[in-house]
């Protein structure tokens, strides 16, 4: 998934130090933005006669992943606000890609876990706990319903913040070490038809 | 009472707007909504509605289970994000509130 043109470059756009220009079709600078895309992408899907359920699940996938880099990163954007996103879909196969500027997770949910010291502690934490980065507020179930789902409906999933990587490939997990890191988060979505 | 959630809007999907879909329904439940006094039920429609999130849930329905506890029903929930984030969200709910 990685490897994919358009993971490469959309990983570019998040890696970079100084903010590079990104293409009018993938920068999303609001929330409204991305989700005109994201809804243009589903009729797409049903076009292609993507099983109507996958569709709709990787609409709910891509806002709650996108929606996240907007609600945790409000006022604290590393330099541009929104997040990039990609998308390329055939008849049997699609990938989609979604990275923002951000500050990432370990450090949105410091403020509320001080004792989280790695990218990777903190990729845990969003996975797996029912903690949010917007304490006192009830909240932070996003990442752990993506995980839920994406285990039950045969989707990949490649997620990067920091140094640390979560991916599922067949319902199988791995969490990793990468040696190139960014300061947001990173998400690569891949479905193909059984 | 029954609230047809496509008056709210077919895609919903982020947590301003389910804020901002609650505040504006909760003058209309009425000053008595949280006593332990009202027997009111309540009905979540969800027809038409082709994507729900647990971020819009978690601001509009959350609220509402703890307003109704116990009664809160859901209806046409045929469409499958509607079922994984209502099943997924339950667990933080009053026992009961959806059973899946």
């Amino acid at each position: 998934m990685t490897d994919h043109p358009l993971a490469r470059t959309i990983f570019a756009w998040a890696e970079a130090e100084q903010v590079v220009e990104s293409t009018s079709d993938q920068y999303c600078p609001t929330r409204d933005v991305l989700r005109a895309r994201l809804d243009g992408a589903v009729i797409f899907l049903n076009r292609l006669h993507y099983p109507e359920g996958i569709s709709d699940i990787l609409n709910a996938l891509l806002s709650e992943i996108g929606g996240n880099s907007f609600d945790h990163n409000l006022a604290r954007w590393k330099d541009i606000p929104g997040v990039c996103f990609a998308k390329e879909f055939f008849e049997a196969s699609g990938i989609f890609v979604l990275a923002d500027r951000g500050q990432g997770i370990r450090t949105t949910l410091q403020r509320v876990v001080p004792s989280i010291r790695t990218d990777e502690e903190a990729l845990h934490v969003a996975f797996l706990e029912r903690i949010s980065g917007r304490a006192p507020e009830h909240r932070g179930n996003g990442l752990k319903f993506v995980r839920q789902t994406i285990m039950e409906d045969g989707i990949d999933l490649f997620f990067q913040s920091g140094t640390a990587t979560y991916s599922i490939n067949h319902a199988q997990e791995t969490w990793q070490s990468a040696k190139r890191g960014i300061p947001g988060c990173f998400a690569i979505l891949s479905y193909a038809r059984p | 009472m029954t609230i047809e959630m496509l008056k709210i809007g077919s895609v919903l999907d982020s947590r301003p707007a389910g804020r901002e879909a609650f505040l504006a329904l909760r003058p209309t439940l009425g000053n008595n909504a949280d006593s332990p006094m009202n027997k009111e039920h309540l009905t979540l429609d969800f027809h038409g509605v082709t994507l729900l999130t647990p971020s819009f849930a978690d601001e509009f329905i959350t609220p509402l289970t703890q307003l109704y506890p116990g009664r809160i029903s859901f209806a046409n929930t045929e469409n499958i994000t509607v079922q994984k984030t209502l099943a997924f969200l339950s667990k933080d709910w009053p026992e009961g509130t959806y059973a899946h």
